[in-house]
């Protein structure tokens, strides 16, 4: 029963007049899992979520959270999601510990568990010594760590982050990202929706890829670039026989391609990080000596671009 | 439970809101204090009027005594008449009565005496004075007559004849002349604070209520509703806790006024649950048309920037700002077509007309439909908003 799915959805759709912004998209959340929606704005990422939330009405698919169907027990599935929306959903005129106490008795906490959970919450995300504080004077990337407190406090199975560090400088959203790692080894399911690469990568254990509402692909960051054979770029700095060396490296298990760059030998590679002790051990007798080694893996960009022809960010 | 919850919170924010504050406990106690004091009490107080003895004699006495025992005079003695003539000039009393030398010995012989009425002629003497010295006059000569009349036939003294009639005269039911405005306790208007107060109540709690708005369209702005719809709370719930949150500001602010005019100003509210079912009643109206204009407007300074004008605007027309009895036919009817008249309808015959809580039924059940349908059409609005 634990490996169940926390969140299981299938088929979702849902179109806005002509434009069909959800088409068939489906995916699986495990406890403990950190799923990431990746995609450009506008993708289809936030009425994704929206439906699995059961904030916005589905025009067809399945959502099941925690055992429960959204469509059969509603609250059943709201109470077992915590969910964290783009912008900062509090009262900027309450205090960070009135905001905390009102959204934890949205969700059914009270009395001493209440207190309890609150005051771990803020612990979490380090606002204790500001709790007293009215949120309008907070900075933002105080605002937005209190945004996901208040998504956390009633300890979801599924946690929904959505775009959680949009507009956060780089220490906060460090602080945001550092607090989202740490749940997945509490157990709790996340499911992230980022346009930014960096963050998928980072978080993710999955990473599911959407596209102009399609769910283009998903799986780990590895499986991801393997499906597209994506390959690694291994950029060695050396001196003396450069020739030799690209000929030597080019007779590796692996290696795909070698050429002489500059003042180096550049090969393309499939599984790089594995190859390397091979490729230095090979160098040693090709008459060159190797000052330095880069390896540059194919990211989620490079996938993205890929898959759909475009820039994560266009 | 949740949506008390929203309304408690609804209000510690409010608390914290000095400009709110300010609009809701301050301006309207400062309006209604300065409004009834500046056209204050008219039919309650009693009218100076001067009187000048220049020797009147017993009689005289009498007559004076009379004008000061008038519950619509407030008699002030000088010393001579060109004193209450310069009195009278400068506005300190309404009037004058001056008692010429020789009145009493006029009046025991039979001939006619006068008694002079003093007015300014730029600003004639209120016609409450004219009427009360009248009856005092009319009276003492009446009694005068009587006296002659016995002394004459029956062969005793004037004296003992006057003392008699004066007997007889307040044994008896008198005349009584009573001055009305408009004629009659069907048309009778409450003056002074008990008509700026409740006045004050249906404007600000009119005002307040749409600028309230800007607190649901806040939390509308802000995702705050659109996250609760993530919690395991229903929407009825949630539109529930927003109305009521709306409500306990309308309520907190009709409330404010109806206290603070029962003890500072001494408004006589009439048939106090009645007055307080109204005060609930017209708060739903509030509501009602908070969170309509909550659903309707896209930001929150639209609220508080249309708020006073249209409120005072309906204000005007309810007969907020002066009595829907003294403006045309086509006026009161248009007038009554805002929730504000008849809720000033119903203030007016609780504290003038001494009615019940039937006697205001009528307005309390188009008030009671004007929230209805307000509060029907702004969940409408609000569901269809919020349903994606």
């Amino acid at each position: 029963m634990d490996n169940d799915p926390v969140l299981w959805c299938k088929d979702l759709r849902k179109r806005f007049k002509e434009r069909l912004a959800v088409d068939g998209v489906g995916f699986e959340v495990a406890p403990g899992e950190t799923y990431g929606l990746l995609g450009p704005n506008g993708a289809g990422k936030t009425t994704t979520i929206s439906m699995i939330c059961g904030l916005l009405r589905r025009d067809g698919g399945e959502v099941t959270v925690a055992g429960a169907s959204l469509d059969r027990d509603p609250g059943q599935v709201k109470a077992a999601i915590g969910y964290v929306p783009q912008d900062v959903a509090l009262y900027p005129d309450l205090s960070g510990l009135e905001n905390l106490r009102f959204w934890g008795r949205m969700y059914g906490l009270a009395g001493r568990d209440l207190a309890e959970r609150v005051e771990a919450t803020l612990e979490v995300v380090g606002l204790t010594e500001r709790a007293g504080d009215r949120v309008a004077d907070y900075s933002g990337g105080m605002q937005r760590r209190l945004n996901i407190a208040a998504g956390m406090l009633h300890r979801p199975r599924l946690l929904v982050l959505d775009e959680p560090t949009a507009g956060v400088d780089p220490q906060s959203r460090n602080a945001i990202l550092a607090n989202v790692e740490a749940l997945g080894g509490e157990g709790i399911a996340v499911l992230y929706t980022t346009h930014y690469m960096e963050e998928a990568e980072r978080l993710c254990d999955r990473v599911g890829i959407i596209d102009q509402g399609r769910l283009v692909a998903e799986g780990t960051r590895r499986e991801l670039v393997a499906r597209v054979g994506e390959r690694d770029r291994i950029e060695l700095a050396a001196t003396g026989d450069l020739a030799g060396l690209a000929a030597v490296a080019a007779r590796v298990d692996g290696v795909d391609e070698a050429s002489v760059v500059g003042g180096g030998v550049h090969l393309v590679a499939r599984d790089g990080r594995r190859l390397l002790p091979r490729l230095l051990e090979a160098a040693e007798h090709s008459g060159a000596e190797v000052t330095s080694v880069e390896l540059v893996e194919p990211d989620l960009e490079a996938v993205f671009l890929h898959l759909t022809g475009k820039a994560l960010r266009d | 439970m949740k949506a008390l919850m929203m309304a408690g919170s609804a209000l510690r924010r409010l608390a914290r809101d000095r400009l709110a504050l300010f609009f809701i406990v301050l301006l309207p106690v400062v309006i209604i204090a300065v409004i009834g004091i500046t056209f204050g009490d008219a039919a309650s107080e009693r009218l100076p009027v001067g009187i000048a003895d220049e020797g009147a004699g017993p009689l005289g006495d009498q007559l004076r005594a009379g004008l000061v025992a008038s519950p619509a005079l407030d008699a002030r003695a000088y010393d001579d008449p060109d004193a209450l003539r310069k009195a009278v000039r400068r506005g300190v009393v309404s009037a004058g009565v001056v008692l010429p030398a020789g009145y009493d010995q006029a009046l025991r012989a039979g001939r006619p005496a006068e008694v002079t009425f003093v007015v300014d002629q730029t600003r004639p003497a209120p016609a409450p004075v004219r009427t009360a010295v009248s009856a005092v006059v009319a009276r003492q000569a009446a009694e005068v007559k009587a006296a002659r009349f016995a002394a004459e036939r029956a062969g005793v003294s004037f004296d003992t004849a006057l003392a008699r009639a004066r007997a007889l005269a307040d044994g008896q039911e008198q005349v009584r002349v009573e001055a009305t405005t408009i004629g009659g306790r069907e048309d009778a208007l409450p003056t002074g604070f008990n008509y700026t107060a409740p006045a004050n109540l249906v404007l600000f709690v009119f005002i307040t209520s749409l600028a309230g708005a800007a607190g649901l369209i806040e939390a509308r702005r802000l995702g705050v509703i659109r996250r609760m719809l993530a919690t395991p709370t229903t929407t009825a719930t949630i539109l529930f806790g927003e109305a009521l949150s709306r409500f306990a500001v309308a309520l907190l602010q009709g409330m404010i006024i109806f206290v603070v005019g029962w003890l500072v100003f001494g408004v006589d509210w009439g048939d106090p649950p009645a007055a307080l079912v109204l005060v609930l009643t017209f708060a739903l109206v509030g509501t009602g048309v908070g969170m309509l204009l909550g659903s309707v407007l896209g930001n929150a300074e639209q609220a508080t920037s249309i708020g006073p004008p249209v409120g005072i605007a309906l204000g005007m027309l309810g007969g907020c700002m002066w009595p829907l009895a003294i403006v045309p036919e086509p006026m009161r009817v248009i007038g009554h077509l805002f929730p504000q008249a008849w809720a000033m309808d119903a203030f007016i015959a609780l504290i003038a007309k001494g009615a019940t809580i039937t006697g205001i039924a009528l307005q309390l059940a188009v008030l009671a439909a004007f929230a209805v349908a307000l509060l029907a059409l702004a969940t409408w609005r609000l569901r269809k908003t919020l349903a994606g």
